[in-house]
């Protein structure tokens, strides 16, 4: 398992984003899937450093055979994004004069991945975003 | 991200953006909408091609500016040949609010066209 800790800072969200394009090559994830988990932990981060109110934020990954995990800590206050309300369909197909822009960041952190888990253990929150890989071809 | 203008059928503004549009970068994006709506530009077209990344507040700023021109009876045309990046506007249904083309060229022509049926 390789980690970093930065500080909670826009700047870290480009030290984010380099680790999480590593960990996507490294971990042999095709590019629309290392694009999608790299987009899921970006709006995710800025989430945190935005709003967390906490001053360090470690991000860490784990590359198995059958696929990549890149998980976020902080100890800010709770924030479950699942509890969070997703915009609709409704919401989605709005035209320009109806549309909340609002909402989006979480709805493409929570949707873009394979799958996405929260966990608050003890003073910190736990964001885990993971990627399967593609099945290998088979041999010809 | 490096921003480029340049003009399309010697009329129409065309911002070439290059690079991560991002939290950090979306002012110099902003920033150039408002220039453009400033010179009483509101029909331009974006090209987000060469774009290696975007996030929900780059499509924020996007959309921002597009109900900004629309106020003015204006159009922001995006050009996108990028799957990566034209996935981000299918997931959150954006391909239903903007006009996005695979060339600055068809959507140059399309403003043409629209000013034709207006003159």
């Amino acid at each position: 398992m390789s980690a970093l800790t930065l500080p909670a800072t826009l700047d870290a969200l480009e030290d984010i984003g380099q680790f999480v394009k590593e960990t996507a090559v490294s971990g042999g994830l095709d590019t629309g899937a290392a694009y999608r988990l790299r987009l899921a932990v970006d709006e995710m981060a800025t989430n945190i450093v935005s709003y967390g109110g906490v001053a360090e934020i470690v991000i860490a990954a784990t590359v198995t055979a059958r696929d990549v995990t890149v998980t976020l800590v902080d100890n800010g206050v709770a924030f479950d994004p699942r509890r969070q309300a997703l915009p609709s369909e409704a919401a989605l197909a709005a035209p320009l004069e109806e549309r909340d822009i609002g909402g989006l960041g979480i709805f493409l952190a929570l949707t873009g991945v394979d799958r996405y888990d929260y966990a608050r253990e003890g003073e910190t929150n736990r964001n885990v975003f993971t990627m399967r890989k593609a099945p290998a071809a088979p041999p010809t | 991200m490096k921003i480029e203008r340049a003009t399309l059928l010697d009329t129409i503004p065309v911002l070439r953006l290059s690079g991560e549009l991002d939290l950090s970068t979306v002012p110099e994006l902003r920033r150039a909408i408002r220039g453009l709506i400033e010179e009483t530009q509101v029909n331009f077209v974006i090209n987000l091609t060469n774009l290696d990344f975007i996030d929900s507040s780059g499509l924020g700023v996007l959309v921002g500016g597009l109900a900004r021109v629309r106020e003015k009876q204006g159009e922001i045309k995006l050009v996108c040949a990028n799957r990566r990046i034209l996935r981000v506007f299918e997931m959150t249904r954006l391909t239903q609010l903007f006009e996005i083309y695979d060339a600055e060229e068809a959507a140059a022509r399309d403003f043409a066209a629209r000013r034709g049926e207006a003159a």
